[in-house]
């Protein structure tokens, strides 16, 4: 197993080299890139001369130009990237100025928040949701589960989400949430459960946004499983030996369902980092989504680069990860 | 009162039943599939009927009527600018399914080309392909878009102004929306092919027919994809609401379909521009998200009904 392990680390370094170079080709190539001052520290208060003194420094910084300012080809550039992010540094965010580590754990307790939240409802619901509806396969209750959950899925969250926000932050309707922040302005003197409280209550339309359309393929898919192991040998040898039948269920055909949940588990969680754009654009919360988004439309190089790399560093982990458990939870599947 | 009276079977159950007749009789089974079949073709019907008339009026602007609501000259009400909303739905209706159609298109071409070459030739260049599917996995996908759209955009605009087309601008951008969208739908199709390619490449009748000297072309078209295609079925039916749903997403952010050509997407998006405190102008965004919601609704229907009929495992 740790043979294994250490193949598929020492595969992944390959993938990872063409994901990032990939995307700095594509980024790079883009029209419009960023390499004057920041947004907020450059000014027109600024001489020409500071301006173009600073965008000279900025593009070395890029390793867009050597010291000579000669342009360097894009193979070189890449390695020249490779090698700094190798040594541990991380860019600098042309519009922030500032470390894209520092702007990461600005904004990563946010999304994981409402991420981690929205994925523990979501399989709350599901797991018994696909229990029931496939030990009541065709009844009222599986059409009724079957059809509202695929009736969610199909709301579009610009619709839910903009029509919570006019309705339930609105001093016109019902003023239950706030409208958008994070906090309220009287943090200071809070005791610490107050302020989480309070954190919590400023998430809830969010996250409720992220919860609602996930039920449907969760629990099809349970449901599916479930079924499919209600069909096999073991369980009709389970029931065949007088077993109750909750035990048939539970220990038997539940238990092996949740194989099937790994790999789903595991595939879902890079997306916890990862934050949707349209629901933290919408609430107007400065998650790891929007500020992908945002630098991607402000071409802000090292910014996208380096949310690139943890993306793909983490896509790849949680591949190993899903593998590793499918063995440990069932040791009849063997990696050679 | 006879109580032993067979149910009426409409063949015979001696005559065999063909698995495309079962899968069929399993879908039409399925009420809630075939209510969205029905909804389907009403939105089809209505929305590409009325192109003669909306491609016309769409872009109409009358200031003095600018934001009215529902009325019985303008059914839906007016936009800021004053044009008939219904048009505009109808039109935006049009294109949208259009996009959808086609991403889903494009997806199951470059999904389905890949998959069973990287599943029938296997070895490196099953391994080459699958790593490119990683890294593509690994862009996102917003920043493919905003790319295309830059580069492509003007380009293909000359290129329709060329061939003398009207709205060259919006034409280039629908199918930049198209290419962009159909472009990242295809991996995990492509997965999906491929795994299934592999484990009918090992069945006896490919082995005989490789046996018999069948060429490998052969083989590929007559043997495997005959068995994949409920499953390509099914995957372009789920891909097609979700090419829809990206497009509404992309159009939210600003960078879908550019107005005045209409989606349902962008429609939406400008409809959560004008709500504000003072003036509730409901219409504005309640109509496209209901239509969009309804068709989602109906197309999902179809893809998990398809599924179903199609599934083996589920049966």
């Amino acid at each position: 197993m740790t043979t294994y392990i250490i193949r598929r680390l020492l595969l992944m370094i390959p993938t990872l080299l063409g994901m990032t170079f990939m995307l700095f080709a594509v980024v790079r190539f883009a029209p419009g890139l960023t390499t004057g001052g920041g947004q907020f520290s450059a000014g027109i208060m600024q001489s020409r001369q500071a301006q173009k003194q600073e965008q000279q420094i900025m593009e070395r910084r890029l390793h867009l130009v050597d010291k000579n300012g000669h342009p360097i080809n894009l193979v070189m550039q890449y390695i020249l990237w490779l090698k700094s992010t190798c040594e541990g540094h991380l860019g600098t965010s042309i519009v922030y100025q500032e470390p894209v580590l520092t702007l990461i754990e600005q904004r990563l307790p946010v999304t994981l928040t409402i991420n981690a939240i929205a994925m523990a409802v979501i399989y709350l619901v599901s797991l018994p949701g696909g229990l029931i509806t496939a030990l009541n396969q065709g009844r009222l209750i599986d059409r009724g589960y079957g059809f509202f959950s695929l009736a969610l899925y199909s709301l579009p969250v610009i619709w839910l989400g903009s029509t919570l926000l006019g309705f339930f932050a609105n001093p016109q309707y019902f003023n239950w949430f706030p409208s958008a922040g994070l906090h309220s302005t009287n943090t200071g003197d809070m005791t610490y459960f107050r302020y989480i409280a309070d954190y919590l209550y400023h998430i809830v339309l969010p996250i409720v946004c992220s919860v609602y359309g996930g039920f449907a393929f969760l629990s099809k898919q349970i449901r599916g499983s479930i079924l499919e192991n209600l069909q096999q040998d073991y369980v009709r040898t389970a029931r065949a030996k007088g077993l109750p039948e909750s035990t048939v269920l539970v220990r038997h055909v539940f238990r092996n369902s949740l194989l099937n949940l790994i790999t789903l588990t595991g595939m879902s969680l890079p997306g916890l980092l990862g934050g949707s754009v349209i629901i933290e654009q919408i609430f107007s919360i400065n998650g790891m989504g929007r500020l992908a988004y945002t630098s991607t439309l402000s071409r802000d190089l090292p910014v996208i680069q380096d949310l690139a790399l943890v993306g793909s560093v983490l896509t790849l982990l949680s591949y190993l990860a899903v593998d590793i458990c499918y063995h440990l939870a069932d040791p009849r599947v063997i990696y050679d | 009162m006879s109580s032993i009276e067979l149910p009426m079977r409409h063949h015979s159950p001696a005559a065999p039943r063909s698995p495309l007749r079962l899968a069929l009789d399993r879908f039409l089974a399925n009420r809630l599939a075939v209510a969205g079949f029905i909804g389907l073709c009403f939105f089809v019907l209505a929305c590409y009927g009325s192109l003669p008339w909306t491609l016309h009026t769409f872009n109409h602007q009358d200031l003095r009527q600018a934001l009215e609501p529902p009325s019985w000259q303008h059914w839906m009400g007016t936009d800021t600018l004053g044009r008939d909303l219904l048009s505009r739905f109808l039109l935006g209706g049009a294109i949208s399914l259009l996009i959808g159609i086609f991403s889903a298109l494009v997806a199951v071409g470059i999904g389905l080309t890949v998959g069973l070459v990287s599943g029938y030739v296997g070895g490196r260049l099953d391994a080459l392909l699958m790593r490119g599917v990683d890294v593509l996995y690994g862009l996102p996908y917003i920043l493919l878009v905003i790319l295309l759209r830059v580069a492509l955009v003007d380009r293909i605009s000359h290129f329709f102004n060329a061939l003398a087309l009207p709205h060259a601008q919006g034409l280039a951008g629908i199918v930049v929306v198209l290419v962009g969208i159909g472009g990242v739908s295809w991996l995990t199709m492509a997965r999906v092919i491929r795994s299934q390619t592999m484990s009918l490449v090992n069945q006896p009748y490919v082995e005989a027919a490789r046996a018999t000297g069948a060429k490998p072309s052969r083989i590929l078209l007559r043997h495997i994809l005959p068995n994949l295609i409920g499953s390509v079925a099914v995957y372009a039916a789920l891909t097609v609401p979700n090419a829809i749903l990206a497009e509404s997403f992309l159009s939210f952010l600003g960078l879908g379909v550019q107005p005045p050509v209409p989606t349902w997407g962008n429609l939406a998006a400008s409809g959560v521009e004008a709500i504000n405190p003072i003036h509730t102008q409901w219409w504005l965004i309640t109509w496209p998200c209901v239509g969009l919601t309804l068709a989602l609704l109906c197309l999902n229907f179809l893809g998990d009904a398809l599924r179903d009929a199609l599934d083996v495992r589920t049966r």
